[in-house]
C-alpha cells in the first residue's frame, strides 16, 4: 500500500538519523593504552612496591631488635626505618587500585589524626583485633610515631617504658607486623596475576585500569595530599587551624619530608619516571602529547608540569615541622594549598576530558 | 521531523477519496437456536475486527454501511459458539437474524482456551473501549487465564513472556514486587512505566516517586494491559507508557463463586490463595485473599506476604454503574543483600548480609462511577486513594572507611556483636487523585468521529526519612538518632506535590479503513520538598513548579481480515523524583542541579493474522531523551544520579504465534502452537556533559531480547515450555565490561542468560492442577546489579526451582 510504504519510509529516514556507528568502541583514540599500562605497572608501581616492602622489612628487624634490647641506640636505629618505610610509602600511596583497594591498604597504613586513647586502651586490655575497621585509627604509621615518638615526653621516659612492660612491645610488633604482611600480599598479588589483569584491560570505561588509575591518582593528589597533608590541617574552610592533624604529629619534624615526596611521587608518575632511573616512559604526559593536547595555546603537560614544579618550590620553601609554622604562620600553608588546587584543577578539567576519562568522584569541600 | 505535517497532508487527500458513497442501515436480530429466545449483549464485529455493536434488550444492532458491499460478520456471546456470517448491505432497512447455538456443558480446557483466545482477538482490534482510546497505539494484552506458568510467585518471565522487549528483574522474592522495564528503561520497580490497577494508580506517587511496591497477584488477574510510550498523552507522561493489572470481575450468571488455590514449591515457598465472586441483582462482588511465604534461595532471605481485595459494584441500570474498591498489602521480608562477581562466581547463594529487612504496607481505595449518557457518550469517574509506607533497615557499607565499597563485611567483635550502626529509610504515602473521562461519538465531515477529554487532578503528601538504626539484627524499625548523632546519612523531608492536567484525543476516520488520532496533554506539577540533611541538619527546601504541553499523532490503517498498520510519535516526559533527588543509600548520592527528562516515543507497526493460523505483532519504535537520567559513577562513595545526556534508543520488536494445530490437524482436543517474542534493541548517547560518555550505549539494553515457545495439550492437559534468552547490558553510562575479578565496584555488565522453564496444567472436574519446573537448565545467572537496596550488588536470581499448585472451584 502507498499509504504505508510512505510511513515506512518516513519512520526509516528518522531511524537512519539516529543510527549508531558500529565501530569497536573499546577507546576513542589510537594511544596505546596498553603500552602505557605495561610502563606504569613494570617500571614504575612494581618497582615501588618492592621498595616499600624492603623498607618495612627493614623496619620490622630494627623494630625486633628495639623490643628485645630497648636502648637509645635501638631507638634511633627503628626511628630512621620507620621514616624511611613512611617515606617509602608516600610512593606507593597513589597506586591503591588492585589489593591495595580490596584490603584497604590505604586506610590501614595511614589513617590520621591517631586516636591515642584508644591505642592506649588497646595496650592496657591486650585485647584488639587490628582488622576491624574501628581500629583504622589505632594502627599504621601514625601508631608507630606514637610509639616511639610520643608515649612520653622524653626519650629516658620512652626507653623506660618499653624496658619495664611487654605490652608496647607487642603492640610495637603487632603493628609493624600487619603493615609488612599487608604490604606484601599487595605486591605479591601484583608479581602474580594483578599485572597480567591490569594491562591486559586497556579500554576505556569507568573500570578500566587507565581511568581507574588516573582517578586514584588525582583523588590521591587531591583528598591525600591537599586535604589531609594540608587542608585539615590548617582548618582552610573553617578558619579553625586544628595543628594536631599534620602527618607524623609526635615527630613533627619530618612532615614536610613526607609532603614533598608525596608531591614528587604524583609528578613523577604523571612524567612516566621509572622508579629506579630517571628514565621516562610512556605516561600521561606522553599521551597528552600524541594527542596534541593545548591549553591557553601551550601544550597541557608542560603546563601541567609547571603547576607541579611550582608547588614543589613552594614545598621547599616551607619549614619541616609543619606543626610549629601552622600556630606561627599559617597563611603559608593557605599559599601552598593554592598551588596544590591549581594542579588538582588542570588534572580534573583539561587533563581528564581530554583523555576522555570520566571522573569518579566529586569536588571535595571538606578541607 | 515534520511528520506531523506529511500526515496531515495525507489526510486531506484520503478525505476527498472518502466523502461520497450512499449508505444503508441494516437491522441484525440475535436469537437462541434451540429455544428462539432473543440474545441480549451478543457482540457483533466486522471480521476486519470492527466492532459493530452490542445487541439491545430487544436482541437488536443496527449497523449503517455502504450500499451494494458485502461484508463478512463475527457474532459471539458467552455460552454461545461463535458464529460468522456474510452480508450484503443491497437495500436499506433490511434485516438479517443470527440464530447462535449453546456451547455443550462438558468442555475441555483445550477447548476453552482455543475459544477464548479466538473472543480475545475480536475484541483486541477496537478502537474504543469505554472511556479509552486505543486507535494507533501500540498494545498489548496479556490473557492471564491463558498462561500455563507459575502464577503464584508472579513468575514475570512467564507472566509477561507476550509483552515484547521486557527487561525484566527475576529476584525470588515470590513475586512481591514486579520489576519490569524495556526500551531501555530502568526496571527497577517498574518505575518508568505509569503503572495501575483496574485504571487507577497503585505506585507510591504517580510523579514524584513513580515505583511500584504493590503488585496484584497473577492469581487474581484477568489482563494485563500494556500500552507503549504513546500512552503518555492519555494515562500519564512516563516514557514506558502505561501498564494496568485488571483483576478478575465478578462472574455472571453465579450467585457464589470459590476459588481455592494452595502451592508449595521450592526454598519454602507456600502460598494460598483464595476468592469469592458473584453477581446477585444488580450487586456484584469479587473478594480475595492471599497469602505468600517462602525462605528464598539465598541464604537470610525469607518474606511472608498478607494481601487481601475487595470489590462490590451496584448497577443502577443498563447505563450507570457504581463500584467500590479496596486493596490491602501488608509484607516483611529479610532480604541477603548483594554480591561482587567475585562472590556470585564462587557461590551465588551465598550472603553476606544477615540483618537487612524490608517492610511494606500498602492500602488503596478506589471509587469508580461509570454513566453512559446516550448511545454515544459515555462518561466516568474515578476516586482513588493511597496510604502506604515502607521502611528499609539494613547493613550497607562501611563508613569508616575513607572510600565504602559495597562488598565490605559486616564486622562483629569477639562476642559477635555488630560493630556499625544500620541505615534505615522510611517512606510515608498519602495521596488522592480524581481522574474524569467522558468519550462521544460524531460525525466529523460526515465521517464517525469519536472525541475524549479527560482530566485528572493528583494531591500527595509524602515523606521520607533516613537515619540510623540499630546495631542489632532484628527487624527493628525504629530510630536511633540520639545513640548514634553522627551518622552519616540523616535526612528528613516532606513532599506536599501537586499535579493537574487535562487531556483530549480525538479519532478522526477517513474511511473504514483508516484514521488519526490527534492527542494533547497539559500538566501542571508543582514538586516541593523541605526538609533537612545530615549530620549538621542543613536546611533544603526546593520548590519547582512547572506546565507542560505534550502533543502526539497516532494514525491506524485496518484494511480487512485480522489486519492493522499503525504509526504513532509522542512527546514524553518525567518529572524528577524523589529517589533522583533524594539520597537513598550511602552507595548512591544525587547531583544537585538535577532536572526533568524529555523526549519523543515513536512506533509504527503491523499486526494481524495470517490464513488464520500465524498471527504477528511487529513494529519498529525509537525513543529520544534529553537529558536522561542515569546511574553514574561519579563519587568514591558510590553512585550519583544525574542527567547524563542526549540518547537515542531504536529497535524492532516483534510476537509471531504460529498455531500448529490449526495448521495441521484442524482436531480441537489438540493445541499446539510456537511463539517467538523477540526485540532487537540499540542505543547511544549522542551527546553528554561528562567526559567519555558520549558514543556509550544506554544502560539495561541487551540487543537482543527473546522469549520464545512452545504450547501443547490434549483435552484437559495443556504445558508450556518457554525459552529466554537475553544478551549482555551493560549497567553504567560508561559502559564498564563484565569482570569476573569485581570486587570493589557495582559498575559492570550483566552478562547474557538464557533460562529455560516447563509447566503444566491439567483439570478435572472442579479440580485444577498446576506444575512446573522454572530454570530447569538451573542456569546460576543474575539480571540486576543493584546500587542501593536491596544490594548493593549482584542480586542473584532463582536456580531450578519446582512448584505445584492444587485449585479447587465451585
Amino acid at each position: 500500500m502507498i499509504k504505508n510504504s510512505f510511513l515506512i519510509f518516513l519512520f526509516s529516514l528518522w531511524f537512519a538519523s539516529c543510527a549508531t556507528d558500529t565501530e569497536d568502541q573499546c577507546t576513542t583514540d589510537d594511544f596505546d593504552r596498553g603500552a602505557m599500562l605495561t610502563n606504569w605497572a613494570e617500571n614504575i608501581i612494581i618497582p615501588a612496591y618492592e621498595n616499600y616492602v624492603d623498607k618495612l622489612e627493614d623496619l620490622k628487624s630494627d623494630l625486633t631488635a628495639f623490643s628485645d634490647a630497648p636502648n637509645q641506640t635501638n631507638l634511633n636505629q627503628a626511628r630512621t626505618s620507620w621514616l624511611g618505610a613512611y617515606v617509602a610509602w608516600q610512593k606507593v600511596a597513589l597506586f591503591q587500585i588492585g589489593k591495595a583497594e580490596t584490603e584497604r591498604l590505604r586506610d590501614y597504613s595511614n589513617t590520621y589524626p591517631l586516636d591515642a586513647v584508644g591505642l592506649e586502651n588497646n595496650i592496657e586490655t591486650g585485647s584488639y583485633d587490628l582488622s576491624l575497621s574501628t581500629q583504622l585509627d589505632k594502627q599504621g604509621f601514625p601508631a608507630l610515631d606514637y610509639l616511639l615518638n610520643g608515649v612520653e615526653n622524653t626519650d629516658l621516659e620512652i626507653l623506660n617504658v618499653y624496658n619495664s612492660t611487654t605490652s608496647y612491645t607487642n603492640y610495637l610488633l603487632a603493628v609493624s607486623t600487619r603493615l609488612e604482611e599487608m604490604a606484601l600480599s599487595v605486591l605479591q598479588d601484583w608479581n602474580t596475576s594483578y599485572k597480567s589483569t591490569f594491562i591486559a584491560d586497556e579500554c576505556s570505561s569507568a573500570t578500566a585500569s587507565v581511568d581507574k588509575l588516573t582517578n586514584d591518582f588525582i583523588f590521591n593528589f587531591e583528598k591525600h595530599i591537599r586535604v589531609a597533608k594540608i587542608g585539615n590541617p590548617i582548618g582552610y574552610f573553617t578558619n579553625i587551624p586544628i595543628p594536631e592533624a599534620v602527618e607524623a604529629f609526635y615527630k613533627k619534624d619530618v612532615s614536610k619530608d613526607l609532603f614533598v615526596v608525596a608531591i614528587q611521587s604524583s609528578k613523577d608518575f604523571f612524567s612516566g619516571k621509572h622508579f629506579n632511573t630517571n628514565t621516562e616512559g610512556i605516561s600521561l604526559k606522553s599521551y597528552l602529547i600524541d594527542l596534541n593536547i593545548e591549553a591557553g595555546g601551550r601544550s597541557l603537560s608542560t603546563v601541567i608540569l609547571e603547576k607541579m614544579d611550582k608547588a614543589l618550590a613552594t614545598a621547599n620553601g616551607l619549614e619541616s615541622n609543619f606543626y610549629n609554622q601552622i600556630i606561627a604562620d599559617r597563611s603559608a600553608f593557605v599559599t601552598m594549598r593554592s598551588d596544590l588546587h591549581s594542579v588538582v584543577e588542570v588534572l580534573k578539567t583539561n587533563m581528564i576530558a581530554a583523555l576522555k576519562i570520566k571522573a569518579d568522584f566529586n569536588d571535595t569541600d571538606g578541607d | 521531523m515534520h511528520i506531523k505535517q506529511y500526515l496531515f497532508s495525507f489526510f486531506i487527500l484520503v478525505s476527498f477519496q472518502m466523502l461520497s458513497q450512499e449508505e444503508v442501515n441494516v437491522d441484525f436480530f440475535v436469537v437462541d437456536d434451540t429455544t428462539e429466545n432473543v440474545v441480549s449483549t451478543a457482540q457483533i464485529y466486522l471480521k476486519s475486527g470492527k466492532y459493530i455493536g452490542t445487541t439491545s434488550e430487544e436482541g437488536k444492532v443496527t449497523f449503517r454501511g455502504p450500499e451494494n458491499k458485502s461484508f463478512q460478520i463475527i457474532v459471539f456471546s458467552y455460552e454461545y459458539q461463535i458464529y460468522e456470517q456474510v452480508v450484503n448491505m443491497t437495500n436499506d432497512t433490511a434485516s438479517f437474524t443470527i440464530r447462535l447455538k449453546k456451547l455443550s456443558e462438558e468442555l475441555s480446557e483445550v477447548f476453552i482456551e482455543n475459544y477464548q483466545k479466538k473472543v480475545f482477538n475480536l475484541k483486541r482490534f477496537k478502537d474504543v473501549e469505554g472511556t479509552a482510546i486505543y486507535a494507533g497505539k501500540k498494545t498489548e494484552v496479556v490473557l492471564v487465564d491463558q498462561i500455563v506458568g507459575n502464577l503464584a510467585s508472579n513468575n514475570a518471565r512467564q507472566v509477561m513472556s507476550q509483552v515484547v522487549g521486557l527487561n525484566i528483574y527475576d529476584v525470588g522474592d515470590g513475586g512481591l514486587q514486579l520489576s519490569v522495564g524495556g526500551r531501555g528503561l530502568d526496571p527497577n520497580r517498574t518505575a518508568n512505566f505509569n503503572t495501575r490497577q483496574n485504571g487507577y494508580d497503585i505506585s507510591a506517587d504517580v510523579l514524584g516517586y513513580p515505583e511500584s511496591y504493590y503488585t496484584p497477584t497473577a492469581e487474581a488477574l484477568a489482563e494485563i494491559q500494556v500500552i507503549r510510550g504513546a500512552a503518555s498523552l492519555q494515562y500519564g507522561t512516563q516514557f514506558g507508557g502505561l501498564i494496568n493489572f485488571k483483576l478478575k470481575e465478578p462472574v455472571k450468571n453465579k450467585e457464589i463463586e470459590f476459588v481455592t488455590r494452595n502451592t508449595v514449591g521450592s526454598f519454602g515457598l507456600k502460598t494460598n490463595f483464595s476468592s469469592l465472586s458473584g453477581t446477585k441483582g444488580k450487586f456484584s462482588y469479587y473478594t480475595f485473599f492471599n497469602y505468600k511465604e517462602g525462605d528464598g534461595y539465598r541464604a537470610n532471605s525469607n518474606f511472608d506476604s498478607k494481601n487481601f481485595y475487595g470489590y462490590i459494584a451496584y448497577d443502577f441500570s443498563k447505563k450507570t454503574k457504581l463500584s467500590f474498591e479496596a486493596t490491602y498489602l501488608n509484607y516483611l521480608a529479610k532480604q541477603s543483600g548483594g554480591l561482587s562477581d567475585v562472590q556470585f562466581l564462587e557461590d551465588p547463594s551465598q550472603s553476606n548480609r544477615t540483618r537487612n529487612w524490608f517492610e511494606v504496607n500498602w492500602k488503596l481505595l478506589a471509587l469508580k462511577f461509570k454513566h453512559k449518557i446516550s448511545e454515544k457518550t459515555d462518561f466516568s469517574l474515578n476516586l482513588f486513594a493511597l496510604d502506604a509506607h515502607r521502611k528499609s533497615l539494613g547493613f550497607r557499607v562501611n563508613q569508616r572507611f575513607s572510600e565504602p565499597n559495597p562488598f565490605d563485611t559486616d564486622e562483629q567483635d569477639q562476642n559477635g556483636n555488630f560493630l556499625q550502626e544500620r541505615d534505615l529509610l522510611v517512606g510515608v504515602f498519602r495521596n488522592w487523585g480524581a481522574e474524569t473521562r467522558w468519550l462521544t461519538r460524531y460525525k466529523a465531515f460526515s465521517k464517525d468521529a469519536v472525541l475524549l477529554v479527560g482530566s485528572k487532578i493528583y494531591n500527595a503528601n509524602n515523606t521520607s526519612q533516613q537515619g540510623p538504626g540499630s546495631k542489632g539484627s532484628d527487624a527493628d524499625f525504629d530510630f536511633y538518632s540520639s545513640e548514634f548523632p553522627q551518622y552519616r546519612n540523616q535526612s528528613e523531608f516532606k513532599y506536599p506535590n501537586f499535579n493537574a492536567s487535562v487531556f483530549a484525543e480525538n479519532i478522526f476516520k477517513f474511511s473504514d479503513y483508516f484514521s488519526l488520532t490527534p492527542g494533547v496533554r497539559y500538566e501542571y506539577i508543582k514538586t516541593i520538598s523541605e526538609g533537612t540533611y545530615s549530620p549538621e541538619l542543613i536546611e533544603d527546601n526546593n520548590r519547582f513548579e512547572r506546565n507542560i504541553l505534550l502533543v502526539g499523532l497516532g494514525a491506524s490503517y485496518k484494511p480487512t481480515n485480522y489486519f492493522e498498520s499503525y504509526a504513532n510519535i509522542s512527546q514524553n516526559y518525567r518529572s524528577v523524583t524523589f529517589s533522583d533527588i533524594r539520597v537513598t543509600s550511602p552507595s548512591f548520592t544525587v547531583a544537585e542541579d538535577i532536572t526533568d527528562e524529555k523526549g519523543y516515543t515513536a512506533d509504527i507497526g503491523v499486526r494481524g493474522k495470517y490464513r488464520k493460523f500465524v498471527s504477528y505483532d511487529a513494529n519498529l519504535f525509537g525513543l529520544l531523551y534529553e537529558g536522561k537520567i542515569g546511574t553514574n559513577f561519579e563519587d568514591r562513595v558510590g553512585w550519583v544520579r544525574d542527567n547524563i545526556g542526549t540518547a537515542v534508543v531504536y529497535g524492532l520488536e516483534s510476537l509471531i504465534d504460529w498455531n500448529l494445530q490449526e495448521t495441521f490437524w484442524k482436531n480441537s482436543n489438540y493445541k499446539l502452537n510456537i511463539f517467538i517474542n523477540g526485540a532487537i534493541t540499540d542505543s547511544k548517547y549522542t551527546k553528554s556533559r561528562f567526559n567519555g560518555v558520549a558514543g556509550k550505549k544506554v544502560e539495561f539494553i541487551p540487543l537482543v531480547n527473546i522469549k520464545s515457545g512452545l504450547g501443547f495439550g490434549y483435552k484437559n492437559l495443556i504445558g508450556s515450555l518457554q525459552y529466554t534468552y537475553l544478551s549482555e547490558q551493560f549497567t553504567d553510562v560508561t559502559n564498564a565490561p563484565y569482570k569476573s575479578d569485581n570486587e570493589t565496584t557495582v559498575a559492570g555488565a550483566i552478562p547474557s542468560y538464557d533460562i529455560l522453564d516447563l509447566s503444566f496444567a491439567y483439570t478435572y472436574k472442579m479440580f485444577k492442577f498446576e506444575t512446573g519446573i522454572n530454570n530447569l537448565l538451573n542456569r546460576a545467572y543474575f539480571t540486576r546489579r543493584a546500587t542501593g537496596y536491596p544490594g548493593p550488588g549482584i542480586i542473584t536470581s532463582d536456580p531450578r526451582a519446582y512448584y505445584f499448585t492444587m485449585q479447587l472451584k465451585f
